[in-house]
């Protein structure tokens, strides 16, 4: 890349991170997510429960500043702040390895596709359309049966499901870049294929990419909780979301906070992180491929 | 003067966005008498869309209009929704630019033209197909009632453009406007559709839009020179070949190949670009390309006035040049 | 048509054809199966399987044989209920989760597009905002959460309606039937939302008024089908989600379907009943991919696949 495309690129960039800054949802929505990261952290350390230790004094207790319950205790009287900020964290890191997962996947499958083009690229999308058709969480749950109830495999299960919308939309970025006159000239310097692939087609793929990673953490953030809503995902002694919101609709009757707390939490993570991606979506412009 | 069929009062329009506010049509008058056949020529983007867009009342949401837009009395910007649908299409009717883009996809041919009849005239379904069919044939669509039930995908680009001329004629309009008709079709099919634009606006009123004044010359009785949402110059096409009054038509015809000029001329163009339409310079907006221009272009606004008559000019520069 | 059909019927093929296998592969690597000759099975269940998947045999031998039992609906005996068959149990549970799965697509659609439509004539007014605000609530709120507290507020709070069970009244089915329709509600209405923007915006709209035509014929003749196609499109997606989401509903509600077996299933680690369902449901879902498919077809004379695509990412 000439000196002049990368000061271009970089101009770009600034100018994307400022259309970003004008959003004013997107931007409230990344520092919701930076405070609920935050929060999710260091809050377990600030307060003196711990994960598991039973509080017998106050079993289904309402949120309260006495007992350092700030969130009420659950049905067997564990502090639900700390269970909340704890099982966020699972969840967080849920949503972001598995994206990281499925990230990886896409893109090398999608600009591999879309830089060798014709026959390969009709084939590799061939796979990939017939992999859309399959009812991915179905399978997924199988794993988790067949193979047992991990978190690496819960990050791996879903990586590989998510990857396919990536591929496609990589796939189609990479052959418009293509035929660009940079990444000719860099063959005729003798860059090697993987070389290209890497230094041009996925810096160029980026806003996109970008974008719909944004959009994937939610959603993969959501299928976890649904996992483990049903018992199929995260496993004792760790909790998520999905575990506490499960939990709490057992004992919703009796203690509505234990339901309620844990559910607010996914809610505004889901609600910030789509709007952040809408955001990003708009400064991006991912009609255009790379920043306007 | 009689009095004219089409009638615009100080017609202006603007486009709220979110970065500026865009003048498409900054101040337009214009009488249109009936069965007078009038061209609009322009660059791209000096505002003859619009101007159609703007008569018909077919504007976008972020549009704001003022002024007077007059049809055989009425003034199409107060009145009723009412009215004007049932003028549009029936007393007025337009032929757009891109024939393939104007026509519904999920349609068929056969569908587009009857409905017109159905809704302006109360047709039978019979009655309607079997004028559709009449007016395919008027406007030289070969095997017209099959090509009744076809799609627009399923048509040459010239075959739509005949398509939408017939579309334009179902109900006899007074006044028919076409937007570059011939733009996005093939060379070779230009004159076929210019002469059937010619024989349609036999008996009623054509306001003729087009980038080229030879193509507008070859149809109508007067023209108007349009720049940057303003008119410039307007006259009859002998005025206006024989004696341009304003720098930009002169800059037009000298641009066209074949003008009536020293023949061993290089073909010429116009130097710079219009200006953009969020950034038109005060005073006369040709001022910038315009080779005569003096320190007075620059700041003052010059008004359309009569030189002849029947010609108009807006230009500082003395009449007597 | 046909022709398009009989294309497209065949191309689903090394879909089906996948699924069954990898399903079929999955079960037989899966440690502590139903195939695990290390760990000692009751006799009874030994007999049924070696019955139906003729475990003496070779593995290709066996892989045929189950191919050969799908093709006649017989997805082998359940490893937990002895006396069932995986097939008795999802016929079982199917009317079930069918009527469910129905009525709550039934709503998403009817509900979502009206939704979309309203917003989309009111662009930028506070009720397009108000109306869509809802749809981005229904979209971050999942059913599972949803359903408890619809639960809590009109069940254990009002008193107005059943918090659980399955019946023929109505009010049974109210709360499962909004909990599983609602995300759909608002992903269709955002799509429909978009999509007739879009279309208004289009030039053949714009001849539509100038031929002096009334909105509603604008509307109905002219925007509709436009309109419809990317939510067609969608239909396919929200069926897998509504299958999906009528899990988790069964569950909280406990409703007898196959979603709840498949639940029992997998906490049991039940794998014939799992796999089973998990092909019924996939073969389900693509051949309502194909409905789909055909559906879009007969509504754009282009058949054009490829705006069909682009219709697909954008939602994705
Ligand atoms: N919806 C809109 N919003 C903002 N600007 C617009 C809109 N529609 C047209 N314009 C601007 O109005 C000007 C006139 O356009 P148009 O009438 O189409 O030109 P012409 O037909 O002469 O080529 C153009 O500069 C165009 O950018
Ligand atoms: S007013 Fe001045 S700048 Fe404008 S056309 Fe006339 S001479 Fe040129
Ligand atoms: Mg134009």
């Amino acid at each position: 890349m000439s000196f002049e495309e990368t000061q271009g690129m970089q101009k770009n960039w600034q100018r994307a991170w400022l259309r970003l800054r004008h959003h004013r949802a997107a931007f409230a929505s990344l520092g919701v997510l930076l405070g609920i990261t935050l929060v999710c952290l260091l809050g377990p350390a600030l307060s003196p429960w711990a994960l598991d230790e039973i509080d017998w004094e106050s079993i289904a207790a309402p949120p309260s500043w006495e007992g350092a319950h700030y969130f009420g205790t659950d049905a067997l009287g564990r502090d639900l702040f700390v269970r909340s900020l704890s099982g966020g964290r699972i969840s967080l890191l849920v949503g972001l390895v598995a994206t990281a997962v499925s990230l990886l996947i896409g893109v090398l499958y999608g600009a591999t596709a879309g830089y060798l083009g014709g026959r390969w690229d009709a084939l590799m999308m061939r796979v990939v359309d017939v992999l859309y058709a399959l009812p991915f969480m179905f399978f997924v749950i199988l794993l988790m049966v067949f193979f047992g109830r991990s978190l690496v495999l819960i990050f791996v299960a879903i990586g590989a499901v998510e990857w396919l919308t990536m591929a496609r939309i990589v796939r189609g970025q990479a052959l418009s870049v293509r035929h660009r006159g940079f990444v000719d000239a860099a063959r005729l310097s003798g860059a090697s294929e993987f070389q290209i692939i890497r230094r041009h087609i996925i810096p160029n793929t980026l806003g996109p990419v970008i974008v719909y990673a944004t959009l994937t953490v939610p959603q993969v953030i959501l299928f976890e909780s649904f996992l483990s809503f049903l018992g199929l995902g995260v496993q004792e002694p760790l909790t998520s979301w999905g575990v506490l919101i499960a939990e709490g609709a057992q004992s919703m009757e009796s203690a509505p906070w234990t339901l309620l707390l844990p559910a607010s939490l996914l809610a505004v993570t889901l609600l910030a992180l789509n709007f952040l991606g809408d955001g990003l979506r708009d400064a991006l412009d991912p009609r255009t491929g790379t920043p306007r | 003067m009689s009095r004219s069929l089409l009638w615009l009062d100080n017609l202006r329009l603007s486009f709220c966005t979110s970065e500026a506010q865009i003048e498409a049509l900054r101040g337009i008058n214009l009488s249109l008498g009936a069965g007078e056949r009038l061209g609009i020529v322009g660059e791209s983007g000096s505002g003859k869309s619009q101007l159609c867009f703007a008569t018909l009342g077919l504007l976008p949401d972020n549009a704001q209009v003022s002024g007077r837009v007059c049809f055989d009395g009425i003034d199409l910007l107060t009145a009723d929704a009412q009215t004007v649908q049932r003028l549009r299409g029936n007393q007025l009717a337009m032929i757009f630019q891109d024939p393939m883009s104007a026509l519904n996809p999920y349609l068929t041919v056969g569908r587009q033209l009857t409905e017109v009849l159905r809704w302006h005239e109360r047709l039978s379904r019979r009655a309607a197909q079997a004028r559709a069919v009449d007016l395919l044939e008027r406007v030289r669509l070969p095997e017209a009632s099959i090509r009744m039930r076809a799609y627009p995908h399923e048509l040459s680009g010239g075959m739509r453009q005949r398509v939408m001329i017939a579309m334009a004629l179902l109900c006899e309009p007074r006044l028919l406007i076409a937007d570059e008709p011939t733009t996005a079709l093939d060379v070779t099919v230009q004159t076929d559709i210019m002469a059937l634009l010619q024989t349609a606006s036999e008996r009623r009123a054509l306001m003729l839009i087009s980038h080229d004044l030879h193509l507008a010359a070859g149809v109508c009785q007067r023209i108007v020179v349009m720049y940057a949402g303003l008119f410039v110059e307007i006259g009859s096409v002998e005025d206006l070949f024989t004696r341009p009054a304003h720098p930009y038509t002169r800059g037009l015809l000298r641009a066209v190949p074949g003008h009536q000029g020293p023949a061993r001329e290089p073909l010429y163009s116009i130097p710079g670009q219009p200006p953009q339409p969020d950034q038109i310079p005060q005073g006369c907006a040709f001022a910038p390309r315009c080779e005569q221009a003096f320190s007075r272009c620059h700041h003052e606004l010059p008004p359309l006035h009569e030189i002849r008559a029947g010609h108009w000019r807006a230009c500082h520069l003395d009449a007597a040049l | 048509m046909l022709h398009f059909a009989l294309r497209r019927l065949f191309s689903a093929v090394p879909t089906l054809f996948l699924i069954v296998t990898l399903a079929f592969f999955l079960v037989r690597w899966a440690p502590g199966g139903p195939f695990d000759r290390e760990r000692p099975i009751p006799p009874e269940i030994a007999a049924n399987l070696n019955a139906s998947f003729h475990l003496d045999e070779p593995l290709w031998r066996q892989y045929l044989h189950y191919l050969a039992n799908l093709l006649h609906g017989d997805f082998g005996p359940s490893f937990k209920y002895q006396d069932y068959s995986v097939t008795e149990l999802i016929w079982q549970g199917f009317p079930v989760s069918l009527q469910l799965g129905a009525s709550a697509m039934l709503i998403a659609v009817l509900l979502g597009l009206a939704m979309g439509v309203f917003a989309a004539l009111r662009r930028n007014h506070w009720m397009d905002y108000f109306v869509m605000s809802t749809a981005m609530l229904g979209i971050v709120i999942p059913n599972f959460v949803m359903a408890p507290v619809l639960g809590l507020i009109f069940g254990v709070y009002l008193h107005w309606l059943p918090v659980g069970g399955w019946g023929d009244e109505l009010r049974y089915r109210i709360l499962p039937v909004i909990a599983l329709s609602l995300p759909q509600v608002a992903y269709i209405a955002r799509l429909t939302r978009a999509s007739l923007i879009e279309v208004l915006h289009s030039a053949y709209i714009r001849t539509a008024r100038a031929k002096g035509l009334p909105l509603r014929k604008i509307l109905l003749q002219h925007a509709a089908r436009p309109t419809l196609l990317p939510v067609i499109s969608y239909l396919g997606p929200a069926t897998a989600a509504i299958v999906t989401g009528s899990v988790v509903i069964e569950q909280i509600f406990g409703i007898p379907g196959i979603g709840r077996y498949f639940v029992q299933g997998a906490l049991n680690r039940d794998y014939t009943l799992v796999m089973g369902v998990v092909v019924f449901y996939a073969v389900l879902i693509i051949l309502l991919n194909l409905l789909v498919d055909l559906l879009y077809a007969w509504l754009d004379p282009r058949i054009r696949h490829a705006q069909r695509d682009a219709a697909l990412t954008h939602v994705l």
